[in-house]
């Protein structure tokens, strides 16, 4: 990496280089803007993230970021307390609030099974759901891990748990994009789906 | 620049974009690469980069860490879920751990993909022992079955033998009274891969542990720790 005359700008390109997706030139485009003409906005910046780093925490419940002890989601008692999605990660919590087709309650296990790796049950979670579900509100639980084999693995764990506690398990479906053509379409997606078909409703 | 048809044990990511994959392929054996730029790709296509995937892989090797240039889908992905995934993801981490990377046998990745389409949904413990001796006996490491190590004499049924991981059995006045002990009959059964009972299915894994343990090639199996885990959240598993 160029060096340039300040130890300070060094430092700082060297930490927006830490940034997902922002590599070397990307940095040096940032810190040199940030500093030159938007010095405002990287003070505002900086005080906006030491503030969610340090006030953030995870919310008691389900995992997610929460300013308080449970997250807004928690909170709010117009929710379907009856459904319960669990996914990997806080992410997967905007994109499934974004789909506007889910109303329940969230379970964030911060990862999946990956036997491997040694990491099972207790390292994603598990215990806490557990508890969770032991007092026996949701009557379905709704499994949105990824679609790998590891996701499938997750999701089998979370299948037989939810039975455990008569609690009806489902997965997300596998399917075709939107948008998409069946000659562009990978044969397990395709033949996932063909599985998976649905009745064409009667409107 | 190697081609050849293989399979991908573990995957993980590195970097933004990037992922370091454990490949098992068909006359190269074992290898570690990295595929890089993954996520935006069109030589390596994410729905492929899975294990239990039938693929065609293209790679060029240049010191320890081979580069993926190209995966190919070679099939359709073996249909594992359940407990018969968890097996095979056993199945990776046994051929991750204690196959060497220059073991190329064709013949053991026969056994291996085999094992993995074979995988019956019930009785998978028997299958998954009767993969661990016959990859041990590839490999080189199972003792004699047939005859003790002692004084060469046939292993006969009535009689009782103690196992010792480096040599193999030896006979023993003791009593079956501690579970390093077995009966003749039981190990004559285990050299056929007969293994539909309980103390077949411990005496074969007590070979296996044992000699992996003697040759320390792994310190652990993740995966039986988190079946273990399974096992205590359900008897489901």
């Amino acid at each position: 990496m160029t060096q340039f005359a300040s130890k300070k700008l060094n430092d700082l390109i060297h930490a927006l280089k830490m940034l997902p997706s922002i590599g070397p030139k990307s940095a040096q485009r940032i810190a040199f803007q940030l500093l030159q003409h938007e010095k405002d906005i990287a003070m505002h910046l900086s005080e906006k993230l030491k503030d969610a780093v340090e006030g953030l925490r995870s919310c008691n419940t389900c995992r997610m970021f929460a300013d308080e002890e449970t997250c807004i989601i928690c909170q709010d008692e117009n929710r379907d307390l009856k459904k319960i999605c669990i996914v990997e990660s806080p992410i997967d919590v905007v994109s499934m609030e974004k789909s506007n087709a889910y109303h329940g309650k969230y379970f964030i296990l911060m990862g999946h099974l990956s036997p491997i790796d040694g990491i099972g049950p207790d390292e994603i979670g598990v215990p806490l759901l557990e508890s969770l579900l032991a007092q026996g509100q949701f009557d379905e639980m709704i499994v949105a891990t990824s679609m790998t084999v590891e996701g499938e693995a997750t999701a089998h764990m979370l299948s037989v748990l939810a039975r455990k506690y008569a609690i009806s398990p489902t997965r997300l479906a596998f399917g075709l994009p939107v948008g998409s053509e069946l000659e562009y379409i990978d044969q397990n997606t395709l033949s996932r789906a063909i599985l998976g078909r649905n009745a064409i409703k009667e409107e | 620049m190697n081609r050849d048809i293989g399979f991908i044990l573990h995957q993980r990511d590195f970097r933004d974009t990037s992922k370091i994959l454990d490949c098992y392929t068909q006359s190269h054996g074992r290898f570690r690469g990295i595929a890089r730029g993954i996520k935006s790709s069109k030589r390596l296509l994410k729905q492929n980069i899975q294990p239990f995937q039938p693929l065609i892989i293209n790679w060029s090797q240049k010191g320890d860490l081979a580069s993926i240039r190209e995966i190919e889908s070679d099939g359709l992905m073996i249909s594992l879920s359940g407990k018969r995934l968890m097996a095979g993801f056993y199945i990776n981490e046994i051929i991750l751990k204690v196959v060497p990377e220059d073991e190329s046998d064709p013949a053991l990745f026969s056994l291996y993909k085999g094992t993995l389409y074979d995988l019956p949904e019930q009785n998978w413990v028997s299958k998954l022992r009767s993969f661990e001796i016959s990859i041990l006996d590839f490999l080189g490491y199972l003792p004699s079955l047939e005859y003790e190590y002692l004084n060469n004499t046939p292993i006969e049924t009535s009689k009782t033998y103690e196992f010792l991981p480096s040599d193999g059995f030896r006979e023993s006045l003791h009593k079956e009274d501690n579970k390093n002990y077995f009966n003749g009959d039981l190990i004559k059964r285990l050299s056929n891969l007969d293994l539909d009972s309980d103390p077949s299915l411990r005496l074969a894994k007590y070979i296996f542990d044992s000699v992996i343990l003697s040759q320390s090639l792994s310190p652990s199996v993740n995966s039986r720790k988190v079946m273990r885990q399974l096992i205590n959240l359900s008897k489901e598993f």
